[in-house]
C-alpha cells in the first residue's frame, strides 16, 4: 500500500517505512542507542532526499527520546543545569549549521555533505564499536574483569578553566566551557545528520565530564529532546524539509520495534550482539561511501529549486 | 498559464475562418469533453487516468481518414538538472541547468505519429507542420531552453542539448512527458476517445488540454478544454502549511512528537 508523503512530494510503501521505523526502534530499544545514525541513511536507501530525511528525522528523535527522558527525571537521574548547558552549546552549532545547511542545499551540495558525514561517522563509531565488543568477548573468554576506566569526580585539566559552575547533582564543580563545547559538537551533528547524538554525547560525558554515570542517559536524553525539537524547528522554517506524515509512521514503527528490543535485549547476552550491530554501522557506511565513488548510474539529477536557490 | 496558446488557438480558428470558402466540403466540427475536469491528488494517490471522448461532425466523408491530436499541458514550473562529475575520486554535482517555466506535464495523443501527420500535408491551407512548431506540439517543439544555474545566463547549444534530453529522460521516466501516437481510437463514424495516464507524480494546478482534427495534415478545427488537478485532503493541508506558515508547521510537528512519544511512553510502562 502507498503513501504519498506531502512534504518529500513522492509515493513510498506504507508497510516499508513502518518496517524500517519497527527495525531502527527494535535495535535501538536492545542496544540503548538513539538509532538516528541508522535511520536517516535507511530513509535515503530507500529514496526519500537526504535533506527531507534529516529533517524528518530530527523530528522523529523527539518521540523516541522523550519517554525515556521522563523516566529518567521520575527517577531524579537528570542533571538539569547540566543539560541546560549543553543545550546552549547545541544551539551555537544547530543554528549556523541550520544556515549552512540552506546554503549548500541551494548549492546542490547537501547530499554530499550528508553522505561525507555518515561515512566518517559511521566508520569511525563502528570501528570502535567493533574493537570493543572484541575485546569484550576476548575478556570474557579469559575471564579478565573489565578495566575501570571511568572514575566518576576525578578532575581533569580543563576542568579548571575559567567560568566555574556547581552541578549538583553529577557532585561536579567545572568550568562549563567544555560542556559547551560538547554541546556545539552535538549540535553540529544534529541539524546536519538529524541524530540526536547520544553516541558521541554519553561517552564525553563520562571519559572527560567525569559525570557519574547514573545521570549521564538522563542529561543526554534531556537535551537531545530540547536540540531536536529546535532542529525541527529550524529546518521546517528554513528548508521545509520535515514530512510530519514520514515521522508519523516511523514513529508508529518505532515505538513497537522499542518495546520489543528492549524486552529481546534483557534475555540476551550482548557482546556478539554489539559487535553485529558495529558490523551493520560499517556495512551501512560502505554503503554510503560506495555510492560516492562509484560512478553513479545516472549522471543527472532533477530537481525543484530548493528555497534560497 | 502562458497567453500564448489561447491566442495561437484564436489564429487558428481566424486561418480557419479565413479559408472557409474553399473548404465548405470539409466544415468539420469537434464536440469534446472529458469524463472529469478535477483531478483529486490526495494521500492514497497513485496516478490516475483521464478519459477524453468527442465527436466530428459534418466530416463529410470518412472519419478515420482524419486525424486527431491531443495535448495536455500541465501548470509551468521550475526545475534544475543538476550534473555529477568526478572529484578526487568522489561523485558531485559540479555544473547545475535551470529550466523556468517549463511545462510539469505535457502529453500528446494522436490518432498517428505526429511526424506522418505533418507529412501528409498536401494542401495550401494551414499546415500541421507550421502548427506543430507554432504551438508547441510534439516534444521536440517544446521550449526547453535551460539557463547556468549560477549565473543565469544561457548555455551554448552543445550544452543546452546535454540537459535537454536528460530533462526530457527524466520526465519521460515519470511519466510526465510523452507522445503516445496510435492511442486516440475512432469509434463508428463520428466518434472518438483516447485515455491518458497522470502518474503519481503530477503536479497539482491548472492544466489545457487542447483538442486538434486534422484532414491530409491540414487543420479543420481546434478546441481547447480545462482540466485541474488539485491536492485535496490532510495532504494539501500539510504542504500548505509547511511552505506558506513554516514556523506553526514546525510547532506542530514539535507538539506532534512529543504527545506521541510521551504517550507511548504511558501506554508501555502500564503494561
Amino acid at each position: 500500500m502507498q503513501i504519498y508523503l506531502p512534504v518529500a512530494e513522492l509515493s513510498v510503501n506504507i508497510f516499508l517505512l513502518l518496517g524500517m521505523g519497527a527495525g531502527v526502534g527494535f535495535l535501538s530499544g536492545m542496544f540503548g542507542v538513539g538509532g538516528g545514525f541508522l535511520m536517516t541513511p535507511m530513509l535515503i536507501f530507500s529514496g526519500i532526499p537526504p535533506a527531507v530525511a534529516v529533517g524528518t528525522e530530527a523530528n522523529h528523535i523527539i518521540a523516541s527520546s522523550i519517554s525515556g527522558m521522563l523516566a529518567h527525571w521520575r527517577r531524579r537521574a537528570v542533571d538539569f543545569r547540566m543539560g541546560l548547558v549543553l543545550f546552549a552549546g547545541s544551539l551555537c552549532g544547530s543554528i549556523p549549521g541550520a544556515f549552512l545547511f540552506r546554503w549548500l542545499r541551494s548549492q546542490g551540495q547537501v547530499d554530499l555533505l550528508i553522505s561525507l558525514s555518515y561515512v566518517v561517522f559511521l566508520g569511525g563509531i563502528g570501528a570502535l564499536m567493533l574493537t570493543e565488543s572484541i575485546r569484550a568477548i576476548h575478556a570474557g573468554r579469559h575471564g579478565v574483569p573489565e578495566r575501570e576506566r571511568n572514575r566518576p569526580g576525578r578532575a581533569m585539566r580543563f576542568h579548571q578553566w575559567p567560568l566555574q559552575m556547581l552541578f549538583r547533582r553529577s557532585r561536579l564543580r567545572i568550568s562549563v566551557i567544555p560542556p559547551l563545547c560538547i554541546g556545539f559538537v552535538v549540535g553540529v551533528l544534529t541539524v546536519l545528520m538529524g541524530v540526536g547524538g547520544g553516541f558521541i554525547m554519553v561517552p564525553a560525558m563520562i571519559y572527560l565530564l567525569r559525570m557519574p554515570t547514573n545521570v549521564v542517559i538522563g542529561t543526554s536524553l534531556f537535551q537531545i529532546v530540547f536540540a531536536t525539537s529546535v532542529v525541527t524547528m529550524l529546518h521546517a522554517v528554513s528548508n521545509q524539509t520535515v514530512d510530519v506524515a514520514l515521522s508519523l509512521l516511523l514513529m508508529v514503527g518505532g515505538v513497537l520495534g522499542a518495546q520489543m528490543g528492549a524486552r529481546a535485549g534483557r534475555h540476551i547476552a550482548n557482546e556478539q550482539l554489539r559487535a553485529l550491530l558495529a558490523l551493520l554501522v560499517l556495512a551501512v557506511c560502505f554503503r554510503l561511501g560506495l555510492e560516492l565513488l562509484l560512478e553513479p548510474a545516472d549522471l543527472f539529477a532533477l530537481e525543484r529549486p530548493p528555497p534560497g536557490f | 498559464m502562458n497567453l500564448r496558446l489561447p491566442l495561437s488557438l484564436l489564429m487558428t480558428a481566424a486561418a480557419l475562418w479565413l479559408s472557409a470558402p474553399e473548404r465548405e466540403a470539409q466544415a468539420a466540427e469537434l464536440a469534446t469533453d472529458i469524463n472529469a475536469h478535477l483531478v483529486a491528488i490526495r494521500s492514497d494517490f497513485t496516478g490516475s487516468q483521464i478519459l477524453l471522448f468527442g465527436a466530428v461532425t459534418d466530416t463529410g466523408d470518412i472519419l478515420s481518414e482524419h486525424d486527431i491530436v491531443i495535448v495536455v499541458r500541465g501548470p509551468d514550473v521550475d526545475r534544475i538538472e543538476r550534473r555529477k562529475e568526478r572529484v578526487f575520486g568522489v561523485w558531485i554535482n559540479r555544473h547545475a541547468a535551470l529550466f523556468a517555466d517549463i511545462p510539469g506535464f505535457y502529453a500528446v495523443a494522436s490518432t498517428r505519429p505526429l511526424g506522418i501527420i505533418a507529412a501528409s500535408d498536401d494542401n495550401g491551407g494551414e499546415s500541421a507542420r507550421g502548427l506543430f512548431a507554432r504551438n508547441a506540439i510534439g516534444t521536440d517543439n517544446l521550449r526547453l531552453d535551460p539557463t547556468d544555474a549560477r549565473s543565469r545566463e544561457g548555455l551554448g547549444k552543445e550544452e543546452s542539448d546535454i540537459y535537454r534530453d536528460a530533462l526530457l529522460r527524466h520526465f519521460a521516466e515519470a511519466g510526465l512527458y510523452g507522445e503516445q501516437p496510435g492511442t486516440v481510437s475512432f469509434l463508428g463514424d463520428s466518434l472518438f476517445r483516447a485515455e491518458m495516464d497522470l502518474p503519481a507524480q503530477v503536479p497539482a494546478g491548472a492544466y489545457e488540454i487542447e483538442v486538434y482534427l486534422f484532414k491530409d495534415g491540414a487543420i479543420l478545427d481546434a478546441q481547447s478544454l480545462p482540466l485541474f488537478v488539485n491536492k485535496i485532503g490532510v495532504g494539501r493541508y500539510l504542504f500548505q502549511t509547511a511552505h506558506q506558515n513554516p514556523l506553526l508547521y514546525g510547532i506542530c510537528a514539535v507538539i506532534l512528537a512529543l504527545l506521541i512519544g510521551w504517550l507511548a511512553g504511558i501506554i508501555f510502562d502500564r503494561k
